[in-house]
Formats: C-alpha cells, structure tokens, sequence
C-alpha cells in the first residue's frame, strides 16, 4: 500500500499531462479525481487507527549537502493528514463535476484546478518542511490564473492582490521555518526526525517568542486571519465555484494544519506568550468580520465573508491548546471545508440561473427549484452549526476545549462568552440569506429557474452534504484517528 | 618540435580550444564565398559544444598553472562549463536574430566566442593581471556586441553609454590593483592574501578593497552602479543582452567569489567589512532593482531591472561569506541563468514576430502559441521564487544563509524584494494569460529545434525544483576536495 501516496501525486500530473497532449480535460479531470477519492477512502481502509506512527511511509533522499540541505522527499500520513486528504478529494471531485463542459479554454481551466488539487494533497502528505511548504505554494500561480481568466467583477485586481498577499504570507511563513530549522540540535527538515529529537524536551521560551510569531503570521495571512484578511473575501467572491471551492475548502485548512503539526508540540510556551494577542485577533475574526458579513448585500461577498470569520473557531480552537480543543479543530476543519465548499457550489449555481446574486435580485427559489434550495438550506444550516452537520460536532469541542484551557488561562472565559455571539451573528445571516434566497415572493430573474436536472447534475452537491452529515453523525471516526495523533502531540 | 607540442599541450585548457575556433571561423569568414550562405552558425556552434564535450572527457590537469597565474579547480571547471553551455545558448538565439542584422552577420558568431574566450579565462584567473586582461577581454567584445545594430540610433547610443561606463569601471579595477600591488608588492591572489594575514589592515588596502568592489560592482551592475544596464539591456540585440544578463554577470560574481571567499581576502580581518559593503549593496540592489522594474512597459528593460535585483539576492548571499551563502551564490547563479536564457530565448524567436519587446504585444500569447507562454511563464516564477520550481531553492539558500549568520534585517529586504518582484512578474503573466491575443496577428511558428531547446529547459527549471540532488551534487564536487 505504500505506493498509494505516490499515486495520489503523480495521478493528477498524468492527467495534466493527457489534457495537454488533447485528451478531453473536463473527463481527464474528472477520472482522476475520481481515481482520488478512490484511492484516498481505500487509503482510509488500510489505515490502522491504533498506530501512533505515520503510515505508508515513503523516503527517497533528494539532495544532501551540508551547505545546502538534507532533504528528503518523506510521504506519509497520520489520522490528520488523513482526514485532510478526504477532504481535499471530495471538494476536488465535486469541484471539477460542477464545472462545466465548454468552459472556454477549457484546457488550461482543468489543468489549473488540478494543480490547486495536487498541492493540497501534497502539502497533506508531505512529512518534509521543505516539500510542505512547496507542495502548498504549488497552488499559489494556478489560483492567480483561475481567478483572473474565469473570475467576475474586478477580478483582475483581486487576483493580484491575493497572490501577493499569499506570497508574501509564504515568506513570512517560510523566514518562520528556517527559524524552526537553525534553532534545531541538529537542523532537520524531517518531522519524523523533529518528533524524535524534541521527544520530551522542546525550544526554549526565547526561541519559541522568535519562531511563533512568524509562523502565525505566515499562516495567518494563508488562513486570513484579521488583520491579514483583506484578500480572501474579494478574492473569494470573484473566483470561479470551482476554484474557490478548493481554496476557501481545502487550501486554507492549509494553515491550521501546520499550526497543529508544528506549533502545538513544539511552541507551547511560545502561544501562550501570545495568546492574547490572538484572542484579540480571533474576536476581531468572529465579531468584525461577523458584523461585516452582516453588511453584505450579495451572497457570494456574504459567504466569502462569513468563511473568513469562521476561522475565528478554528483559532479559539488552537488558543485552547488540548486534546479536546484540537481534535474540535480537525473536525471542524474537515466541516468546514465540505459546508463552504458546498454553499460557494450551490451560489454558482445560482448565478447560472439567475445572473446574479444581489440579495435584492433574488427571491422564492423554493418554489421553482426544491432540490436547489434544500441543498443550499442545509449548507447553511451546517455553517450555523446545526446540530447533526459536521461544523456543530467541532464547534462544541471546540468551546468545550477552550473552557477547559480555560482553568490556565482566565482571560478565555471571557474571550468564549464574547465568541458565542459569533454563533449569534452567523445564525442571523445565514437565516436572512435563506429568507430572501429561497422563500419570499418568487423574483424576476428567478422566474424561469429550473431544478437540477437528474441525478448527476446534484451528485457533487449531495457528496459534499453526505460529507457533512457523516462528520455531524460519527464524529468518533475522525476522533479515533486523532486519538493517536494528539498522543503525538504531547496532548494526552 | 617542443613548440608545437606546447602549442597542442594548451589546446587541452578551453579557452584555447575557443581561441582557436574564433581564429578558424575568422579565417573561412574572410575566404569564403560570399554568394553563397554561411555556415558560420553551425560551425561556431558545434565548435562550441564539441569542447564543452571535451571538457568532461579528455583528461585535464587540474592545479596550479603557469607559475601560478591560473589555477584550474572544481570551481573553475565548473563555470567554464556554465560559460560555455550559455554561449551555445547565446549562439543559437543569434542563429535567430541573425535576419535582423544588417550588416556582419558572420562577426556576430565570432565575437562572442572571444567574450567567452575571456570568460573562461576568469574562471581560472588567480593573479590580478590575469582577472584584468580576462575582464577586459570580455568588456571590449561586449563594447562591439552592444552597439552591433549600429544603423540604429539607439544602438549607438547605448554602445557609448556601455563604453564609458566600462572604461570607468575598468579604471576603478585598475586603481584597486595598483594600490593593491603598492603594498603587497605581487598580483598574486595568494601573496595578497598572505600579506593580510601577517600584517595590519591598512587604510590603503581598504581602498584598495573598495575600488575592486565597486570596479566589480559595475560589472554585475549593482546599486549604485547599475544605471548603465536598463539602457544597454534595451538597446543591445537580444542575444547579447542575454549574454549579458546571465555569462557576464556570473563572471563578475565568479571574481567576487575568488577574491573574498576562495582566494585573496579570505581573512577574518578584512571580511567584517567587506560583508558590511555587501549587505548594504545588496539591500539597495534588491529594493531599487524590483522597485524600478515594477512600472516597466518593455520587457526587456523589465528583466534588466530584474536582473539587477537578482544581483541583490547574490550579493546578499555573498555577504555572509559563509559556506552556506557561497553554495547559495552558486546555485542561485545556476537557476537563475536558466530561468533567464529560457525568458530570452522564448523573446529572442517572438520578437521579429509580434514586433517588439513591448509587454502588450504578448497579450493572449497563451491562446496563440501555449509552448512559448508555459515557457515564459515557467521561467518567470522561477524568477519571482515561487515553489516547486528552481528558483525557490535559490531564494531560500540565500534566504538561510542569511539567517544562519544572523543577518535579520537583510533577510527582510530580501523578504520584501521578492514579494515587490512577484507583482511586475506576475503583471507579465496576466498579460500572457488572461488577455486576448490582438487582432491583427499572423501565425507564430517556431522552429521544431527551438521548441526542443524551450521544453528542456522548462522541464529541468521544473525537475530541479523538486529534486535537487544534481545541485547538492555539483555543491559537493565544487566545495569539496579538489579532484586530481
């Protein structure tokens, strides 16, 4: 089974490949994230939940040199890598079925949304530093190109300014890396060799105060956290489904997965150095960003926005800093990804129907696509954290692991009660996006609407919603996973 | 009989392989037919790569040479090597722009082989005579490769801009040596370096430091010393400014390297300094480099201000004076050279085509020729540093060598000059991609070879990124024991 990881790489390059020599890219693409997801779930067969180590382990050395680095080209996934990786597949492939067909340049559309893919589950599976962070910035060009060819509205400028932006995140990200690597006993890129050599003993407080804050900026600006988020709500809103999809889905939960890897075990002394700074920050996620979703006049903005405040949990989660709070994170992670994923899908489709998206315009979708507005009312539900959808099961745990954390550090008793109106906020306009979407009078540009056609056309809809009411109903799966893996952290 | 052996025994070295082939095309220039079509192209080109071949397989004698005016080590091998593999790529984009040329097309495949005649010879160089005459050997070539269009006004113009400035540039090197030569009473790198370690540092030896520096400066065009290269970059044929960008700037960071890590100044005492200079050159190079570049509407002068800030990240890298920055030197000058001829290469073939090196032209080159846009594209991110591609392993080099040495400030100039560099790479890309091609467009078609030459080099820009073990190789042959 080792080869399987590899697999998963090198499935996407082929099909970019094939796309190029002329197969035709919309059934490439689909093939192989289909071939993704198929092998990601028999990876999930074959893993053993009780090991503590990485599996389906592979190690080939890339270069070595004293001067330059000894790198290793280290594949192997735990339970949170594997949970990543479901996700990653299920948005891919229900991100490529709802494109369509006679995209112009179709091509190059399929092949960028393939390489957005590819660096996601590399970036998942990766056990070195190096090919981390490379693997993730894969997806960096691909995204400035799907935005700025496909993208609406001013897409041009937002297509620029969030590749800067996340480039400049990366940099930061990556001076944090190399602090992380000199300060090392014996300077490694390999997380196996980090997890065996800090065992027990970590950085001293000194030097955790120097890397932390670089890596929560680095990753901070990747997940868009206030006051580094000002390229994901534009960017988000003007970007095609199925690339925004991937990111908001997939490539942010990027950030929080390297916190958790990297922070959480070895920099403890260094978050709870700032941990009030980013309380602060995470409230300003929860309840500005809150209060701005509030503000917004179209869907797209609205849910742009109100992904960016969802990353405050998340945060709450890490600030947190123990078994419960964490494993709270990953599942809300995964939730998180399938319920954006789903709700930027379905306003696509919306769009396709109605040409537009101002709340203004739109109205009694109910009436004339059923299906259509189950699909999007359940997403919402699930992003309000609706009890059953996957988002509610990692908002509990996460509350309830930060009121743990809590018992060491006061201040974030009162950072939960202020977050809890996040709750407030998101369940206000979720509620008035479904209000004025799907019920109401029916609206002009809805009048001519009609549902999905068959099966096929609502599958990739139905998927991400099976998705979330797998992780709503079993949370224990996901959990059992990540027993082991908090092992490894030093969590329990 | 003795003579002659000798004259043979030297053809071993390169440079006199080159030598002798520039001779040679010279000699059937001035015989040959004129009516009939040169095959100068072809023969400078095989010339070329039959002794880069060469190098690799006859058995060369590495050490000291000529009672210690050349030494031939790993390092020097090795960029001899690079020098001649660009030349063969300069070659070959003349072999395209030829068509261009009105007058001495036959010269203008004779002439660079004599710039890398002298290139070669720098590689080598250990005694400051020799760095001289191998310096100027490849300035004045490039005084006539510059100004080779000299129908042209502005080709005239940048020519006598690239004169003076050399001829300064040159006087600067000059007074450097004197001084030098004053006090240690030898050119020898290793005399100097001997003098340092046995005696005080003087004001005059740091005067002397400082005239080489900025006599180099103005080689590999650093700020403040760079305002010759916009200019020339724009004005010189494009295969000369290639040359320019990727030979003529390793030569000047190839002395860099010899002087003060390898060879002369290796000393504790003067390198505080000396690092100081560096890091403060290069903090300016990289900012006013990828500053200026931003609004620039040529593509040309786009990648001269480009190149310019990619000094800066050499510089940077060379200012640590580490181990690590100078495999960081190395194998950003490696990446770097690839991503630039692949960007020159793919201009050089569309230029006579789209009508200039304005950055609008190459609007929708992705939907009229995709090869050359995944080309440009590919090279341009490697440029800006983003990963999986060769020129992130550059980028972050320097960027670790900078923090092994503690160098925190520096590292953030870099930071930020590489994210100020991602926004005019990335205008360049949009106009590639996002754009529609314009109207009144004939049909591009590039010569199969050519699109041969394009897919390797993006593949191996590509592959390197990846996997880097050809480079930590070649940094264990370079740094490593010197072979025998």
């Amino acid at each position: 089974m080792n080869f399987m990881l590899q697999f998963l790489l090198i499935t996407p390059v082929l099909a970019c490949l094939a796309i190029i020599i002329g197969a035709p890219a919309k059934r490439t693409a689909l093939f192989s994230s289909l071939i993704g997801l198929i092998s990601t779930v028999a990876l999930a067969w074959g893993f053993d939940a009780e090991a503590e180590a990485f599996q389906f382990i592979t190690k080939i050395p890339v270069a070595e040199h004293q001067d330059l680095f000894t790198l290793h080209f280290h594949l192997g996934i735990d339970g949170m890598s594997l949970a990543m990786l479901l996700l990653t597949s299920v948005v891919t492939l229900s991100a490529v079925c709802i494109s369509p067909e006679d995209i112009k340049r179709g091509k190059l559309f399929y092949i960028c949304l393939l390489l957005v893919s590819l660096g996601a589950v590399g970036a998942f599976v990766s056990l070195d530093l190096f090919f981390l962070y490379a693997f993730h910035a894969v997806a960096l060009i691909p995204t400035f190109l799907l935005i700025g060819i496909w993208g609406t509205h001013d897409r041009k400028f937002a297509a620029t300014q969030m590749t800067i932006y996340l480039m400049a995140g990366s940099l930061v990200l990556l001076a944090g890396l190399l602090a992380f690597y000199f300060y090392l006993p014996e300077p490694t890129f390999d997380l196996v060799e980090i997890q065996e050599m800090l065992q027990g003993d970590s950085f001293t407080a000194e030097q955790q105060s120097v890397i932390y804050p670089l890596l929560l900026i680095g990753f901070g600006i990747l997940i868009a956290l206030f006051p580094f988020h000002s390229w994901a709500p534009r960017g988000y809103a003007t970007s095609p489904a199925a690339c925004v999809m991937l990111h908001a889905g997939v490539l942010k939960q990027f950030g929080f997965y390297g916190l958790i890897r990297l922070a959480v075990p070895y920099l403890p002394d260094g978050i709870a150095q700032y941990l009030p700074l980013l309380l602060v920050l995470l409230l300003c996620n929860l309840i500005y960003i809150g209060f701005l979703t509030l503000t917004q006049k179209d869907l797209n903005l609205m849910l742009a926005f109100s992904s960016v405040m969802h990353m405050g949990y998340l945060f709450l989660g890490l600030a947190g800093m123990n078994a419960v709070s964490i494993n709270g994170m990953v599942l809300l992670m995964v939730a998180h990804g399938l319920s954006t994923a789903l709700l930027f899908g379905l306003a696509a489709e919306i769009r396709e129907r109605a040409g537009t998206l101002h709340f203004a315009e739109l109205g009694g979708m109910a009436s004339k696509a059923p299906w259509l507005a189950f699909l999007f009312i359940a997403g919402g539900m699930a992003s309000m954290g609706l009890p059953g959808l996957g988002n509610f099961a990692g908002e509990v745990m996460i509350y309830f692991g930060a009121w743990k954390g809590a018992e060491h550090h006061p201040i974030l008793y009162i950072v939960i009660i202020l977050a809890a109106w996040g709750l407030v906020i998101s369940a206000i306009y979720m509620l008035r996006a479904i209000k004025t979407v799907c019920y109401g009078s029916l609206s002009d540009s809805l009048r001519e609407t009609e549902d999905f056609k068959d099966f096929a056309q609502a599958f990739p809809f139905l998927l991400l919603l099976a998705g979330l009411l797998l992780t709503g109903l079993c949370p224990w799966i996901l959990s059992n996973w990540m027993k082991p893996v908090l092992v490894g952290l030093g969590l329990e | 009989m003795e003579f002659l052996k000798e004259l043979l025994n030297l053809l071993r070295y390169p440079e006199f392989g080159i030598l002798l082939l520039a001779l040679l095309l010279l000699g059937y220039e001035s015989l040959r037919n004129k009516t009939k079509s040169s095959w100068m192209a072809p023969f400078s080109m095989v010339g070329v790569a039959v002794i880069f071949a060469l190098t690799f397989f006859y058995p060369l004698q590495y050490g000291m040479h000529w009672d210690g005016l050349y030494n031939l080590d790993a390092l020097a091998l090795f960029f001899k090597r690079f020098f001649l593999a660009v030349t063969f790529g300069v070659l070959w984009m003349g072999m395209v722009f030829e068509k261009k040329l009105k007058y001495g097309r036959d010269e203008f495949f004779v002439i660079p082989l004599f710039t890398t005649v002298g290139m070669l010879l720098l590689s080598s160089a250990v005694d400051f005579i020799l760095i001289f005459v191998g310096l100027e050997l490849v300035t004045i070539s490039f005084y006539i490769l510059v100004a080779y269009q000299r129908e042209k006004q502005t080709s005239l113009e940048v020519g006598v801009k690239y004169l003076i400035i050399g001829a300064l540039s040159t006087g600067f090197m000059v007074y450097g040596i004197a001084l030098l030569f004053g006090l240690v009473g030898s050119t020898k790198l290793a005399d100097v370096n001997t003098y340092i370690a046995y005696n005080e540092v003087s004001a005059m030896l740091l005067f002397s430091l400082l005239f080489l520096i900025v006599g180099l400066g103005f080689k590999v065009a650093a700020v403040p010393f760079h305002v010759w290269s916009p200019d020339v970059y724009e004005g010189a044929p494009t295969p000369v400014t290639a040359f320019l960008a990727t030979a003529s700037k390793a030569a000047g960071f190839l002395v860099l390297l010899r002087l003060f890590k390898f060879d002369a100044f290796g000393v504790d005492k003067v390198q505080e300094s000396v690092s100081l200079v560096f890091a403060m050159v290069g903090c300016f190079t990289v900012l006013l480099g990828n500053f200026v570049a931003t609004p620039q509407r040529n593509f040309k002068r786009l990648l001269a201000y480009s190149s310019i800030g990619h000094a800066g990240f050499l510089l940077l890298g060379l200012s640590t004076l580490s181990n690590r920055g100078v495999s960081s030197v190395i194998i950003y000058l490696v990446v770097y050279a690839i991503a630039a001829l692949l960007a020159f290469f793919i201009i050089t073939h569309l230029a006579s085509k789209i009508g200039g090196y304005e950055i609008s032209k190459f609007s929708g080159l992705s939907q009229r020729e995709p090869l050359c846009a995944a080309g440009l594209i590919i090279a341009l991110i490697s440029m800006a540093g983003i990963p999986p591609l060769a020129g992130f392993v550059g980028k972050f080099s320097v960027m670790a060598a900078l923090w092994e040495n503690g160098n925190i400030l520096c590292l953030a100039v870099a930071i930020i000059g590489a994210v100020i560099g991602l926004g005019y790479y990335l205008r360049v890309i949009s106009v590639l991609f996002w754009n529609d091609p314009l109207p009144e467009t004939e049909k591009l078609e590039i010569p199969l070879a050519s699109q041969a030459v394009v897919v390797v080099l993006l593949v191996s820009l590509v592959v390197l990124g990846i996997w880097q073990t050809p480079l930590s190789q070649l940094l264990a042959w370079i740094t490593g024991p010197t072979p025998s």
